[in-house]
């Protein structure tokens, strides 16, 4: 692939030739030849697992890579040491809040070195920290009376502590600026000086790796845009090239599948009613769920969204009103009631709340079953337990090896596979899902709709929360819209719009935009 | 918001009370404060009591007594802070004395080198950990717990079980001095904590210290190198129990090997009580030090008190308790939660 077309003329700022790496027998990245210019934002897309992740830690030194050249302006990267590539001006804002929440603002901005006024070598310099981390944040345009440099960080809320990641990172005068995910935490206004600050590097001679799950914002912000298939570089595009709708092709690697609309069932039996249900945020609230609907819950962050599912599953005490399950009365007083009456939740963050990593896929997928599986006496087979985890993946099509290979060894859409599996073999009569497409990618949504589908079709019913309003028309009979705790609106399939839902979920007070409505659902 | 920026953090609510008011609340925010609270009323209450508490023979033997728990609580709250544990530092200090006491009655080596060998051979120990820590990803627990038990039997070994006797009058009088009216030992317990202090809170590798423990990603990337980071405090901690060693055996005048092991859960209880997460990154020192003296406060309390020598272990463990107890309410009331 040759990347010269894009660029006519522009120096090269980094080579890389031949660079792969490879985790166990899987190949992770391989790029034969890709060169990033001088004085452009490049833009870089692909499904979880397409390798951005290591190509930004080849990049920023995080990663170790099997083989290849890297050169940051001519100058040769030696593998695996961030040091290194800190010296020839690489700078990573990674996903993950790489900040020491115990320290002050000052102390993560300047994380690792000392700052340019002090002479001192060996003692702290407050004032000098405290003066250079304040500059540090005005440069970026925050004020630093919003953010005091002196507060522990783990006392800030999240945005914030994006936006001191991003400070970090540009303090140290970066010619190869990497931003992971930048926005996906940020309100509107943060999103767009970041977006900013890009621009701005990239037109004073810098170069920006962007890589982001928005296609429309890669797309603004990018003069470049790499598409990234199983570790490859599959296309390699203009902005002007680079629709939405060519873009998830590449990323897929063909067509995306689009599903009939769906239809309500037919009248069926109330599954889930509740009255005037009361919890720490939430209500009251009033509700009823049919044998197999799928009913949304919409709304801004902090709307109540997810405490409705916990409420309902029993995670989250009610604090008063009443359920009724199936017409049994049922008031759990932990998540174990709730799986008694036949309540499956699939929380949204697989990595806390769902998985043990590290344990084998078999071990994590039986745990719904365990008591229906084991003989006489609660023993366990080994053979028993093993071909049920074969039988639950395989009803789910989990993409793996072998059962016994770590959970955390598969990508996110096949992790949360193996959640829904393990929710189906308890055969639950209601399934609670919380953000179910959180951190999948294109393709994998797209089953994950279909399994949530084929669960309403044998007579589940579904109460799916989600900040993704498209996620929610696409599958949802009815849509719940959310605003303080309470339910503010109930709209039939017909009469969803984005507009509808917007309006209600916003209240009348305040009057949100979509794109609001989506970066703060983010956020949660 | 749709036109602001929603970074400000959210400002504690703290209702507009008088300075006093404050005052409290900043205190029983810090979970350093707590415990010299703590300290004061058990040392008052006790007082009290039993009058002989406050005699200045009596607090010389609570000042020696820091000198051994106390200065292990300081080495151990350093490797705890970057997230790890040392088991090997009573069982260690204990060996660091018989071997000091080999070396000089045995091998006939002078006092003052004898001192440095141990010194450097515990070093070496707290090197090895290190390493094995920060290069294999050996767990700490684990391998420090190889080196009390080789230290424990070492201690036997080269003693035959017996205690070492005509050990060289230095160490003695390196215990047993006062300068004024305080013994030697607790000015060493003082320089460990003013130290300790000074490393921690006023230079970059202290600062560094605490950034390993308390994210270690985000050290390593920000270039800090983490694992010279941590071999150091593994050092730090059986350099100093190798100090609590030389000591002991001039206390008591005698190498006696079976001093030693068991002092390990003592200094990590008073971390823990000073306010040491065991997760890392959080403590500060005089949480720390406040933890050891609160808990010879009530080690020397039970005796003068005169509590049988059978339920003083009892007692010992239930203010344990009641000091975590009140301590995770406190945290609970008080939104700075510990893990």
């Amino acid at each position: 692939m040759t990347t010269a077309e894009n660029a006519p003329g522009r120096a090269v700022l980094a080579r890389l030739r031949g660079v792969h790496k490879s985790y166990g027998p899987v190949r992770v990245l391989d790029l034969p030849e890709l060169d990033l210019y001088a004085g452009q934002v490049v833009g870089v897309v692909g499904e979880n697992g397409a390798g951005k992740s290591t190509l930004m830690g080849t990049l920023s030194g995080s990663v170790h890579r099997d083989g290849g050249e890297v050169e940051i302006d001519g100058r040769p990267l030696v593998p695996g040491s961030t040091e290194a590539a800190q010296q020839l001006g690489v700078a990573l804002v990674s996903q993950e809040f790489p900040l020491v929440g115990q320290l002050s603002v000052a102390e993560n901005l300047l994380l690792g070195r000392r700052p340019r006024a002090s002479r001192r070598r060996v003692l702290v310099d407050r004032a000098a920290q405290r003066a250079e981390a304040a500059a540090m944040l005005t440069r970026i345009g925050l004020s630093p009376e919003a953010i005091p440099v002196g507060r522990e960080v783990r006392t800030l809320p999240v945005p914030t502590r994006q936006m001191i990641e991003i400070a970090k990172a540009w303090g140290r005068d970066p010619k190869l600026l990497i931003l992971d995910e930048p926005t996906s935490s940020l309100g509107p206004v943060e999103a767009e000086m970041v977006l900013g600050l890009a621009r701005q590097l990239a037109d004073n001679g810098g170069t920006v790796l962007f890589i982001g799950h928005r296609l429309d914002e890669v797309r603004a912000v990018s003069d470049r845009v790499l598409v990234l298939r199983n570790g490859r570089l599959v296309a390699d595009l203009t902005p002007e090239e680079a629709d939405e709708e060519r873009l998830i092709r590449e990323m897929v690697g063909g067509e995306v599948a689009h599903d009939e609309p769906r239809t309500p069932p037919p009248d069926s039996p109330v599954l889930l009613e509740v009255q005037g249900l009361t919890a720490d945020g939430l209500g009251p609230v009033d509700l009823a769920l049919r044998a197999g609907e799928i009913l949304g819950v919409a709304g801004l962050m902090g709307s109540g969204r997810s405490r409705l599912v916990h409420t309902v599953a029993g995670a989250q005490p009610a604090t008063g009103g009443s359920m009724r399950v199936g017409g049994e009365p049922y008031a759990p007083k932990g998540p174990g009631d709730g799986v008694a009456a036949g309540i499956a939740l699939i929380p949204e963050d697989r990595k806390e709340q769902s998985l043990v990593l590290f344990a084998s896929i078999r071990a994590n997928v039986v745990v719904s079953v365990l008591k229906r599986i084991s003989g006489p006496g609660g023993l366990l087979g080994p053979r028993r337990e093993r071909a049920e985890a074969r039988r639950i993946t395989e009803n789910v099509n989990v993409r793996m090896q072998s059962v016994e290979q770590p959970v955390g060894s598969l990508s996110g859409g096949n992790q949360q596979r193996a959640i829904f599996g393990r929710a189906f073999a308890a055969e639950p009569r209601l399934l609670l899902l919380d953000e179910p497409t959180r951190g999948v990618d294109v393709g994998a949504k797209a089953e994950i709709y279909a399994l949530i589908d084929r669960a309403a079709e044998g007579g589940t019913g579904v109460l799916v929360a989600s900040s993704e309003l498209e996620e929610l028309l696409w599958i949802c009979h009815r849509i719940a819209v959310m605003n303080h705790g309470r339910i503010v609106a109930v709209l039939d399939r017909a009469d969803c719009t984005k507009e509808r839902i917007m309006t209600a979920a916003a209240g009348t007070a305040v009057r949100h935009t979509e794109e609001e409505v989506m970066t703060n659902g983010a956020s949660t | 918001m749709s036109a602001q920026s929603t970074l400000a953090p959210p400002e504690r609510s703290a209702p507009r009370a008088g300075a006093g008011a404050n005052l409290v609340r900043r205190l029983a925010q810090s979970p350093e404060a707590g415990v010299i609270i703590a300290c004061v009323l058990v040392f008052v209450a006790i007082a009290l009591d039993a009058p002989t508490y406050t005699s200045v023979g009596n607090l010389q033997v609570m000042g020696r007594d820091l000198s051994q728990v106390g200065i292990l609580a300081i080495g151990e709250s350093l490797v705890i802070l970057t997230g790890g544990i040392d088991l090997s530092v009573g069982a260690l200090a204990g060996l660091a004395g018989i071997l000091a006491a080999w070396f000089n009655v045995n091998q006939g080596m002078p006092a003052p080198l004898a001192i440095l060998v141990t010194l450097v051979v515990c070093g070496l120990v707290g090197l090895w950990h290190g390493m094995m820590v920060t290069r294999l990803n050996v767990p700490p627990f684990v391998i420090t717990l190889v080196t009390y038990t080789v230290s424990q039997g070492l201690a036997l070994a080269i003693t035959s079980g017996s205690p070492i006797n005509n050990i060289s009058p230095l160490f003695s009088n390196l215990s047993q001095y006062y300068i004024g009216e305080v013994p030697v030992p607790a000015l060493f317990f003082v320089a460990a904590v003013v130290i300790a202090w000074f490393v921690l809170e006023r230079t970059y590798v202290g600062r560094q210290i605490y950034a390993v423990g308390g994210n270690k990603e985000a050290a390593r990337l920000a270039g800090i190198p983490t694992g010279r980071r941590i071999a150091a405090t593994y050092v730090a901690s059986s350099v100093l129990a190798g100090v609590v060693g030389m000591l002991v055996i001039g206390r008591m005048n005698v190498a006696d090997p079976s001093v030693g092991p068991g002092w390990e859960l003592t200094a990590i209880a008073a971390a823990v009580v000073g306010g040491v997460s065991l997760f890392g990154g959080e403590g500060r020192i005089a949480g720390i030090a406040a933890g050891a003296i609160l808990l010879e406060f009530i080690t020397n309390g039970l005796l003068a008190l005169k509590v049988s020598p059978y339920d003083q272990q009892v007692v010992q463990g239930a203010v344990l308790g009641v000091a975590i107890l009140l301590d995770r309410v406190r945290a609970r009331y008080f939104g700075r939660t510990r893990r």
